[in-house]
């Protein structure tokens, strides 16, 4: 590709590997030995309080796991067995949250569920009770419901995509053989399947194991997983020592999960016939799956709609009940008394300004990533590792290795964009990297015959391939940016003013007052229709599949 | 084509019987009114173009889909309430769905257990059917180490382990290439021929046979009777008994191979059997028969039943012989040499007819010795009488 001159290609190509080697992997290995001289570690490990906390990160998650699962399958034997109409809306609606901020999502369940939210207006008109229920707000329940929300997605795609590519003959023979349905299923069907639900089930406790925004605007204070209780023990009782070692704690736990995600991964590729998925699809005939195929559709809708449109809704409705723009109106405004040091609008502003940055930088780094990558050799084997680590790194750990380990960057905005290129980098090398290694070596060979020289065979094949997954990676980076909380709440204070809508959002929930509580919904609004357009725009101009996971 | 002879017909009792079955799909009529019998022991086949319904109507004896008009009765029962895996068939699939997570014993003994055949029976039976398909010791392998034939050979054995009382193929040999089909199409007819006699023989002889559970009692007289889908002409002729050709949802003619070899009844059948030198002619009243050609008059060895008037006229492609002379013998006609294609043990050669609404060619072989004068010049071509027929569709 760069023929030229060596040195420069080299140089290029070192950028990311230095850029990763200072920004990831000397935080944490500085976090790790900082964590393993002091004593906090024996500290946590021995108080009572600590395990659990350690205890409810595991068991939260676990059945997170499970209750996704429980929700997923059916839909994805639905999505995998079954063609209907408005199919890929329905995929692309049960995909969003996946690019939606967590505190975006947070916001809307809390509207939804909350005294004043929806369902509990409803209970109250009801039950003709003025107190209305608090209904799930601070418990458990709505912690779990909002991770499956999330992570309903994972199922659908990972294990329908499967689904769908199974030869259903298999099936068939099963039964032809003298199996009943049920056997056929769990002596076929399921067995074959195994793979792609352990691996999904493996992502889906990742997610739900370095959870953050959710827990701490959902569960309040009674609820605190490890990652909550990094910023609880740095923020608040300004233990940085414990947090620490809690933090040394959540590495070790999430690269153990992801090395088991990667190792189940790869067992998944058992030699299975896989058939295009549009040979296998059939319409619902017999009223029985109109009926189910039709529940699933309209639960699906409902359970993926209802959490954002109340939080729109609400967004326009003042303390009366009336409707109102008020809310949106005050966005400039720096009121009096406010908790932040600036006007609500000036963080939309800053949060546009570090996603278009981080888009930039991701974009290139992202890039020279992929080109290095895509050039086999010796080094391939754990250079490819070592670029996709940070996806399962938690946010939360980074931003707190950063503030211990950054000196005087620690406040720096400029770290928030560090912190947000890294959150983003991994996705832009998977959207880059399939693409560049799907271009055959004939296309380019072919134009090299028909005489183009290297540079033009860059711009003339690889180019316009790479168009498009460019763009994709591009809009991915830039909605990772917009919606990142972990990493930046502990690098921007709120009484900063370069504080990023996100953190905004989280800090006007967590005060009391109408006002505030309406901003927040307006911002969560904004922000949500920002990252759902990014959304559409990489489901319309991505390849296929590619880029996913 | 060596084995098919149309005296191998050895039951006469009907096992299978389809009357009137019908299937559509979002409104396209896939199969329409469809009634065929198939007896115990025999192997048909379903012969037709890809689209024609054949594999539907195969999956609809199967019991994988349900047809919306119909009956299909085994045995003089009813079958179309019966669920699949209640059905006591097998069938064996084109890409063979072998299951990758199992070995190849326990591919075979899958419809064994289903059937709680216990242990022991279970590993008989495998180490039978593998060394009936010549795949005797295969039982550890893993199915995707197979080759394509390999696992062709364990998707029938896998079938017919269980005895089923009815073995659907659904062109079992489309995946493999040429060479490899042509070897198994013979094979393929022992296999079912044999395959419940062996199966009956080679339980231990110094004890009565085992009383195995299976879905019919076990007849050694008998072979598996079959239904063979497939759209290749020669596959089925080699492997049938008895072939029923069908075309857009319909049976067009059914035979023994050789009866519908010589007396294709339409055109399709014609056509689809490689047949294709037809010509629009008069049918003349009186013996010998006469039929009146653009090329020419020319008279039949035998008697049509067609009535006289406007008929379709095949002329195989075997009929012609090369004369020098145009002498005052019958059924001379004079073209022009088109094309020499040379295929070895015989030439096809094209001769065109220039008459009033065009030119009309007939593709004709000839063995390989006959010497052809130049494409382009003029020839004279006897055909036999023996080797023109009418249509009678």
């Amino acid at each position: 590709m760069f023929q030229g001159k060596t040195w420069l290609r080299y140089s290029l190509l070192f950028i990311p590997i230095l850029f990763i080697g200072v920004f990831f992997f000397y935080p944490l290995i500085r976090i790790m030995g900082l964590s393993l001289t002091s004593s906090a570690l024996g500290e946590i490990l021995s108080k009572q309080y600590f395990l659990k906390v350690i205890w409810f990160t595991f068991w939260q998650a676990t059945l997170s796991t499970i209750l996704t699962l429980i929700v997923g399958l059916p839909a994805a034997y639905i999505f995998a067995g079954y063609r209907f109409r408005g199919k890929s809306l329905l995929r692309a609606l049960v995909t969003v949250p996946f690019v939606l901020p967590t505190v975006v999502v947070a916001a809307a369940f809390r509207v939804l569920f909350n005294a004043q939210g929806i369902l509990g207006q409803l209970l109250s008109t009801l039950s003709g009770n003025e107190q209305a229920p608090n209904l799930l707000e601070q418990t458990i329940l709505i912690i779990l419901l909002a991770h499956m929300y999330y992570n309903i997605a994972v199922v659908i795609r990972l294990v329908g995509g499967f689904w769908s590519n199974l030869d259903p003959r298999m099936n068939e023979a099963a039964r032809v053989l003298g199996a009943s349905p049920a056997r056929a299923f769990l002596e076929v069907t399921l067995p074959l399947l195994r793979t792609s639900i352990a691996s999904a089930s493996a992502l889906i406790f990742l997610f739900t194991f370095t959870s953050y925004g959710v827990i701490l605007i959902l569960g309040g204070p009674s609820f605190s997983t490890i990652e909550t209780e990094i910023y609880r023990q740095y923020v608040t009782f300004l233990n940085p020592s414990v947090a620490g070692a809690l933090a040394l704690l959540q590495i070790l736990f999430t690269f153990a999960l992801m090395f088991i995600y990667a190792r189940w991964q790869r067992q998944a590729a058992l030699p299975l016939d896989f058939r295009p998925s549009r040979s296998t699809l059939r319409v619902p005939e017999t009223f029985f799956q109109k009926l189910v195929v039709g529940a699933m559709i309209l639960g699906l809708t409902v359970f993926m709609l209802s959490p954002l449109l109340t939080l729109v809704w609400r967004s326009f409705i003042d303390r009366s009940g009336s409707l109102t723009l008020a809310y949106y109106q005050a966005l400039p405004e720096l009121r009096r008394g406010s908790i932040t040091y600036i006007a609500p609008l000036t963080a939309v502003r800053n949060s546009l300004g570090y996603a278009i940055l981080t888009m930039l930088v991701a974009g290139f780094l992202g890039l020279t990533s992929a080109l290095l990558l895509v050039r086999p050799g010796r080094w391939r084997g754990w250079l490819e590792p070592i670029f996709m680590l940070p996806l399962g790194a938690s946010a939360v750990t980074l931003g707190f290795a950063y503030v211990i380990t950054m000196g005087r960057l620690r406040t720096s905005p400029v770290l928030v964009l560090i912190a947000h290129t890294l959150v983003a980098l991994p996705f832009v090398v998977r959207s880059l990297l399939p693409v560049l290694q799907g271009i055959r070596p004939n296309l380019r060979e072919a134009a090299t015959v028909l005489g183009a020289s290297p540079i033009r065979v860059w711009r003339e094949v690889d180019l316009p391939i790479l168009g498009r997954a460019l763009l994709v990676a591009a809009v991915f980076a830039f909605t990772i940016s917009m919606g990142e909380f972990g990493a930046t709440s502990f690098i921007i204070r709120p009484n900063s003013g370069f504080l990023t809508i996100p953190i905004a959002i989280q800090r006007y929930l967590s005060q009391p007052g109408t006002l505030n509580y309406g901003q927040a919904l307006a911002m969560s609004t904004i922000l949500m229709v920002v990252c759902a357009s990014g959304f559409i725009a990489i489901e319309r101009i991505r390849y296929d599949d590619i880029g996913e996971f | 084509m060596t084995t098919s002879v149309n005296s191998r017909r050895v039951g006469i009792e009907v096992l299978l019987e389809l009357s009137g079955i019908e299937r559509s799909f979002d409104g396209q009529n896939i199969l329409r009114r469809v009634s065929l019998s198939v007896e115990r022991g025999e192997i048909v086949a379903l012969l037709g173009p890809s689209g024609c319904g054949k594999t539907t109507l195969l999956r609809i004896i199967a019991g994988l889909e349900s047809a919306d008009a119909g009956q299909i009765l085994l045995n003089g029962q009813n079958l179309n309430k019966v669920p699949v895996h209640k059905r006591g068939f097998g069938l064996v699939f084109q890409d063979y769905a072998l299951f990758p997570h199992k070995s190849v014993a326990e591919n075979i003994a899958f419809g064994l257990r289903m059937l709680r055949w216990d242990r022991i029976d279970q590993e008989n039976r495998v180490g039978q059917v593998l060394q009936l398909v010549g795949l005797a010791g295969f039982e550890d392998r893993l199915v995707y180490e197979l080759s394509g034939g390999e696992q062709q050979r364990v998707a029938l054995a896998r079938s017919l382990a269980p005895s089923p009382r009815l073995l659907l193929l659904d062109e079992p040999l489309g995946a493999l290439d040429r060479a490899l089909r042509e070897q198994l199409m013979g094979e393929l007819r022992m296999i079912l021929k044999q395959a419940r006699s062996i199966m009956a023989d080679q339980n231990n002889p110094d004890e009565p046979p085992l009383d195995l559970p299976s879905h019919s009692p076990r007849q050694p007289g008998h072979g598996m009777t079959s239904i063979y889908v497939t759209h290749d002409q020669e596959e089925a002729f080699a492997v049938a008994d008895r072939v029923i050709i069908m075309n857009a949802g319909q049976i067009e003619q059914v035979g023994t191979p050789i009866q519908l070899f010589r007396n294709p009844e339409s055109r399709f059948v014609a056509n689809f059997l490689g047949m294709d030198n037809m010509l629009e002619a008069t049918l003349l009243p009186g013996v010998p028969a006469r039929v009146m050609t653009e090329i020419g008059e020319l008279t039949l060895s035998h008697l049509p039943s067609n009535e006289p008037g406007q008929v379709t006229l095949l002329v195989r492609s075997e009929a012609g012989t090369i004369v020098q002379h145009k002498e005052s013998e019958v059924n001379i006609v004079t073209g022009m040499v088109r094309d020499i294609s040379f295929r070895g043990r015989h030439q096809l050669v094209t001769i065109s007819f220039p008459t009033q609404s065009g030119l009309i060619q007939l593709r004709l072989t000839f063995r390989s010795s006959v010497i052809f004068p130049m494409e382009r010049s003029e020839i004279s071509i006897k055909l036999d009488p023996a080797e023109l027929q009418l249509l009678t569709r």
